[in-house]
Parts: structure tokens; sequence; C-alpha cells
């Protein structure tokens, strides 16, 4: 039996996919999923080498090579491709080419501000009394 | 002048765009070879099925879809075909200022770009919230590749939705507008924000989760993939 260590896995991303410590760990839960061939590429990639693995006519190679992708993130979008290539094609072709957004240490401080106003409210809710709510008469 | 700029700018980012459309070539050939699969369509259908707008999305989008129509009544390239570059930003630009008026955002700058650093230069564009600020890659509009040309029009619609996500979360701070979104959907928002996933930790994950499905779904109406009706 092969084990993909953990650790090694971690700093594996942290250090050679530019990784922060969070997004690690999401991407360990993701790789988690995977089905064997795919784990058995993760070990070898972590071990220095880049396997070949292809579905639906797209290679691994060809993802880390002409659409520039670091191996772990290409093995995920592999995956991706093999359970909905409809989906994820569609995504290559154009919608990769959205910009994600950028979230700052600022927005995060107001987002915080926005669900503690939204969570007091939901409580609040939560403890009025309503005519409908059904009352038991103790005796 | 201006055309001689305009062609100084192109030249320098020649390379880098000649690999972005290359890529999206390679990606089409290899979507219209598996589109021979049954299940294609449906696969593509059941996801943007999920997509459901609170009726705010759905009037707005039929404004836009609307407002497309009247610019461009025989399709986007039939309109831009024969078009001169300047001819072409000049319309992109106003544009960008009827999109925010019909979507109800201000935003505070509005920078085309052009550059040949990536990952920027593979960008259609995006919109930065802490500033405030849309940025569109000229490059693309520029290009003279018809599917570029058309895909940077939604483009507009698309970061300027973001632009809407974020001022209703922030309107619900500070009570000025939420856009009649229900709580519950400003706080999937604001949620999502606040633990936003980039592609480095899947690509997959970044697509689907809340605040660019529903960007992305948005698109999907106006690119007319998706029919919607107010009740």
């Amino acid at each position: 039996m092969k084990i993909i260590k953990y650790i090694q896995l971690f700093n594996y991303l942290v250090t050679e996919e530019d990784a922060n410590p969070i997004n690690a760990c999401r991407t360990i839960q993701k790789i988690r999923q995977l089905p064997n061939e795919l784990k058995l590429a993760v070990l070898d990639v972590i071990e220095g080498k880049i396997p070949y693995v292809e579905y639906h006519d797209i290679s691994l190679e060809e993802l880390i090579n002409n659409d520039k992708m670091k191996p772990i993130r290409a093995i995920l979008m592999l995956d991706w491709i093999r359970r909905e290539p409809a989906i994820a094609m569609r995504y290559m072709e154009i919608e990769q080419h959205k910009a994600p957004q950028t979230v700052t240490e600022s927005d995060k401080e107001m987002l915080e501000k926005v669900l503690e106003k939204l969570n007091s409210k939901e409580s609040s809710i939560d403890e009025e009394e309503n005519k409908e709510d059904i009352e038991i008469i103790e005796k | 002048m201006i055309e001689i700029g305009i062609a100084l700018l192109i030249a320098g980012v020649s390379y880098a765009l000649q690999y972005v459309f290359g890529r999206i070539r390679f990606w089409r050939e290899k979507r219209e070879y598996i589109q021979q699969n049954s299940g294609y369509i449906e696969q593509l259908e059941k996801m943007d099925a999920e997509y459901r707008p609170e009726k705010p999305d759905v009037e707005m989008a039929l404004r836009c879809k609307e407002y497309l129509y009247q610019v461009f009544p025989n399709g986007i390239n039939e309109r831009t075909q024969n078009m001169s570059k300047e001819e072409l930003l000049s319309l992109f630009e106003r544009m960008v200022e009827d999109a925010q008026q019909l979507m109800d955002v201000n935003v505070g700058t509005v920078d085309f770009y052009s550059t040949d650093e990536p990952p920027t230069c593979g960008y259609c564009g995006y919109y930065s919230h802490s500033d405030r600020s849309l940025h569109i890659n000229v490059a693309f509009i520029l290009s003279g590749e018809p599917k570029l040309i058309e895909e940077q029009v939604y483009t507009i619609f698309h970061e300027l939705k973001h632009a809407r996500q974020w001022a209703a979360v922030e309107g619900k701070l500070n009570g000025i507008k939420d856009y009649g979104y229900s709580d519950e959907q400003i706080k999937i928002w604001a949620e999502n924000f606040n633990h936003y996933i980039p592609t480095c930790v899947s690509d997959e994950l970044y697509r689907k989760q809340p605040v660019e499905f529903d960007a992305f779904g948005f698109e999907t109406i106006l690119k007319g993939e998706r029919q919607f009706e107010v009740i």
C-alpha cells in the first residue's frame, strides 16, 4: 500500500505551489476525494515525477506545459475534466480568463461586520414571539 | 496618431495575445470533439439550471439583455467586424457607462489596460473592490478576433456583477442600499467573499463558489443560454 504523507504534501503545496496554509488544507481536502489513479499521480508529483495520465484526450503534461498550471492544480483540473468534461472544458476555453476577486484585509473587516449584523438579526428573529407559534400549556 | 498608439500597444502584447488565443482555440476544438457525446449539452444545462437568481437579478438581467439586443440587433460580430479601433474603443467606453446605469453600480475608475505580464495579460478583465475600479483588457478588444471581442462585451457585465455583489453586501452594513436582495443571499455572498477560493486551491471550487456561480450564471442569461421572465 502506498501512502501520501500529509506533512510532505502540505509542505509541497506551500513551497512549490505557493499556497498559504489555509489554501493548502483546502486543496488536501480535494485530493482526498480523488480516484486512486490520480492519488498515485499526486504521490509521483511530490516525489519529483510527472506521470502520464490523460482523460478525454487531455493529458497532465498538456495542462502543466501549455496551460502553465502547477502539477497538483493540474491533477485536480484533470479530475474535473474526467467527471464533468463539458463543464470543465467550457471553463478552460473561456471562463478561466475572468480574473479571480482580490479580497483585502480591510474588506475582511467589513465582511465580518456585515455577517455579525446579519447573524444578530437572525437570532433576534428566533427569539421573537409569533402568533403562529404553538403554545403547550403545562398542567 | 491614435491609430499609431493603438498599433504600438497591440504589438507590445501580441505574443501574449497569440498565446491566449491559441489556448482558447485548443480548448474549443476539444469541446467540439466531446460535443459528439449525447450527454454533453445535458451536463451544461444541468449545471446552468442550478443558477437561481433572485427577482432583482432577473429584472436586471432582462434589462441588460434588452440593452444588448438594441446595441447588437444582429449579433456582436455583425456590428463590430468593420469598426475601426477607435470606434471599437468608443463603443466599449459607452457600454461601460450604460452598464453601470443598468446595473445600478458606480465604479470609481475604469481602466482599459494592456500588459504582457502574466497572469493579467491572459485575463479578460477584473473588478477590484478595494479601490472600486473596473479593469478591461483592451488588447482583447482590439485583437481582431471576434470571439475575444464578444467575450469582452460580457466581461463588462460579469465584472460589474461582482461590483454589485460587493455594493449589496456593503449596503447591508451601512443601510444605504441592498437592491432588494434577501438577507440570506447577502449573507451567502459575504461569507463567500470572506472565505474566497482562489484558482490555486482548485479551479472547480473557484468556479462553483457562490459569487462566481452568480456572476457566470448572470452571463448565461445575457448570452441567451438561459431564459427567464419576471413573474
